[in-house]
């Protein structure tokens, strides 16, 4: 199972050094199950942001879009393909 | 009494140009309160001075310089003005704001406001030095670009000395002509430059070396030290801007699928890579710059030293910018994007008009509406930067195909016919700025309402990419919430970047804008206020323009997305088979949270007398015009 990650801004601090222009593929076993809440907190951005990785999306206002759906709940699951970008608050534009 | 001791200087500086008159006004307290300062005092002078039969290039058209209370002021990110006037592209409210230095340098000469009126017989430059202010004879100066004109008067005034101009673009009164400062910051849009030469001013130079006076300084400098805190904990504010400038945008849009593609006809681009922010960096990135008391520094400078485009130096990009020259183009040559910048910049181009317009044009070409006998051999194929950077430059001389766009995109579809207009993407006469309005719909609804066109700078929200997700009504209410946060900084003189836009969290932002700065302006002007109260200046002020354009004639109907969004789906990309689907919807949601009327989109008569706009509806409807 594979789960491509896109972050923006400051997130991209929290990358692995295998990330290229922001992005990274996530591969894990077969069996694993992957929420949104266990991506967050495997990325270490409820960290960085200083919020709960179960909640991250209300209590940080970035913006959690899952194959370009905004999502809220963390506890989503994750499938194979999933695209998974994370934006920041207020963007401009 | 006036009881206003700082913040405003208290002059509003009044000029007849027709026959080279001046006359100096104190600041009225009260209008002071409930407009503000910057867009706040060009709403309400557009809606006061301006009649609805007056023609935009004709001499009873009314041009207003308004920096706001803070512009100046010894807190970060103060160099903003707005100046408008009837717009001669859309022929509805006007206006445009620049960062830069001369906003500043105007509020430290004592002026809160500057009146144009009239038009000046020969070409005139207004020289404010302080007191003294003179029209002065610019024939010498005519024709030149903007950096000549910025060289030359500098040469003649000195060195402390702010100047913004027109360009030949203005001069030729080419209808989506900026007023340009220093070759790098431009009043840009809706044509407040062609404004100008309409009425022969080809500069304003001014030199102020006043301090702004402040009510409470040591309150003052407590908050801007409060403030200046924030913005240097917060890595958006402090290092993001000034990594990227707003290049960084073209990743979002690309990634979500809403980035200008060939005159907006898919949303995503092959060779965005070639032309996005780590391009630019890796590239043709010199230095990043400031405006006035900034620590953000997300101006660009690049340089461009071999190649074809050899030689371009600008103060830029913005991706706004790059979107028009190169993905709208279908272009990924990045120097050329630089060069088409460049000479936006000399010649006083909006250059987010003038990249749409050629995509525009591409568009007809590739589609054989228009072939090489309407563009004089020029190949207007998709990508083609060679034709792309030669029409910048027929446009802003009004020289073969260059002529017939510009008088904008409307009037371009009414010389050109053979259905063009299916293809133009603008709203009320004027042209989107990058992103693609059927990927994000709700949020860029506000290209439909905006009272300029489709406009970006009016309207924008936090989780403004998942706003589509949410009930329609509630995302309206946020919208509309958040309209008011980000109109606070175009009255206040304030850049929106480090205020409104760019923090880690939505709570930094709501610090600065709720809690710091209401405490800024009572600190600066000895005005007591709350964030409400700001909220309500906020709120009048777009009811205001909202009432100027149903003035002119304008109702729901006005409020529209073009065809390419409401009837092409998106082709390609992320967001394929994206198509707008929800302008009425969204509209009868847009104007209930408003207060206006669900079927004629007018503000409701209750709602301008709740805003103490009572004799703008007693106005609009001495004229006919219903209000329920």
């Amino acid at each position: 199972m594979q789960v491509v990650v896109q972050l923006f801004s400051v997130l991209k601090e929290c990358l692995p050094s295998t990330a290229r222009r922001g992005q990274v593929t996530i591969s894990l076993l077969e069996n694993d199950e992957l929420t949104l809440e266990k991506l967050i907190a495997k990325l270490g951005l409820d960290r960085r942001l200083g919020v709960s990785a179960d909640n991250f999306a209300v209590l940080s206002a970035w913006q959690v879009l899952v194959n370009g759906h905004s999502q809220v709940d963390m506890s989503l699951h994750l499938r194979d393909g999933d695209l998974v970008q994370i934006f920041p608050p207020m963007a401009g534009g | 009494m006036n009881r206003i001791r700082g913040g405003y200087v208290g002059r509003c500086l009044h000029v007849d140009l027709s026959d080279g008159s001046l006359r100096t006004e104190r600041l009225d307290e009260n209008f002071a309160r409930l407009y503000i300062g910057g867009r706040g005092f060009t709403a309400r002078m557009q809606y006061d001075l301006i009649a609805p039969t007056v023609d935009p290039l004709g001499p009873d058209n009314v041009f207003i310089i308004a920096p706001g209370p803070l512009t100046g002021t010894p807190v970060a990110s103060t160099s903003r003005f707005t100046v408008g006037a009837r717009s001669p592209l859309t022929g509805i409210l006007g206006d445009a704001n620049s960062g830069g230095m001369w906003g500043a340098v105007l509020k430290r000469a004592g002026y809160d406001m500057v009146v144009l009126r009239g038009r000046a017989p020969n070409p005139v430059y207004l020289w404010i030095d302080g007191d003294q202010v003179a029209v002065r004879d610019a024939r010498h100066l005519w024709g030149m670009d903007t950096r000549q004109t910025w060289d030359t008067l500098k040469a003649e005034l000195g060195r402390a000395v702010s100047i913004a101009c027109i360009g030949p673009a203005g001069e030729n009164l080419v209808r989506f002509s900026g007023l340009v400062e220093n070759t790098e910051h431009v009043a840009a849009r809706s044509g407040m430059g062609t404004v100008l030469g309409s009425k022969n001013v080809k500069a304003l130079a001014v030199r102020g070396t006043g301090a702004v006076p402040l009510t409470e300084p040591g309150a003052f400098k407590e908050l801007s030290d409060q403030l200046a805190e924030i913005l240097r904990k917060d890595k958006r504010s402090s290092s993001e801007l000034l990594e990227y400038g707003t290049t960084y945008l073209m990743n979002h849009h690309g990634a979500i699928g809403c980035l200008n593609t060939n005159n907006y006809t898919g949303g995503d681009f092959a060779g965005q890579d070639d032309i996005d922010g780590d391009a630019l960096n890796e590239s043709y990135f010199v230095k990043a710059t400031a405006c006035y008391r900034c620590p953000c520094r997300c101006d660009r400078y690049s340089e461009v030293t071999e190649g074809e485009y050899a030689g371009t130096k600008v103060g830029g990009p913005e991706y706004a910018t790059v979107a028009a020259f190169g993905s709208g183009c279908g272009n990924s040559n990045l120097a050329s994007i630089l060069k088409a910048n460049e000479l936006c910049n000399l010649y006083g181009l909006d250059s987010i008009e003038t990249g749409n317009l050629v995509a525009f044009s591409m568009e007809l070409y590739e589609r054989g509406i228009i072939t090489d006998s309407d563009t004089g051999n020029l190949q207007l194929t998709w990508g083609n930067h060679q034709s792309m950077v030669k029409l910048v430059e027929q446009i802003a001389y009004r020289q073969g195909f260059g002529d017939v766009l510009a008088d904008g995109i409307v009037a371009a579809t009414k010389k050109i016919g053979r259905n063009s207009e299916r293809y133009a993407v603008h709203v009320k006469g004027m042209t989107p700025p990058g992103p693609d309005a059927r990927a994000i719909k709700v949020y860029n609804f506000r290209y439909a309402v905006s009272p300029r066109g489709a406009d970006h700078l009016r309207i924008s929200a936090p989780g403004a990419y998942g706003l589509d997700s949410i009930p329609l009504v509630e995302a309206a209410e946020k919208l509309r919430f958040w309209e008011g946060i980000v109109t606070l900084p175009d009255l206040m003189g304030l850049c929106k970047f480090p205020y409104s836009y760019f923090a880690e969290t939505v709570e930094r932002t709501l610090t600065k804008m709720m809690e710091i700065l209401p405490r800024l302006y009572t600190a600066a002007t000895g005005l007591q206020t709350t964030a409400e109260d700001l909220l309500t200046a906020a709120e009048r002020v777009n009811n205001v323009e909202r009432a100027h354009n149903v003035r002119l004639g304008l109702s729901a109907d006005a409020d529209t997305m073009p065809p390419r969004f409401t009837e092409d789906r998106i082709p390609s990309g992320p967001s394929k088979g994206a198509i707008y689907d929800i302008l009425e919807p969204m509209k009868v949601a847009w104007y209930r949270v408003h207060g206006w009327d669900e079927v004629s989109g007018h503000p409701r008569r209750e709602k301008l007398v709740e805003l103490g706009l009572a004799d703008l509806a007693a106005d609009l409807e001495e004229r006919g015009i219903s209000l329920t």
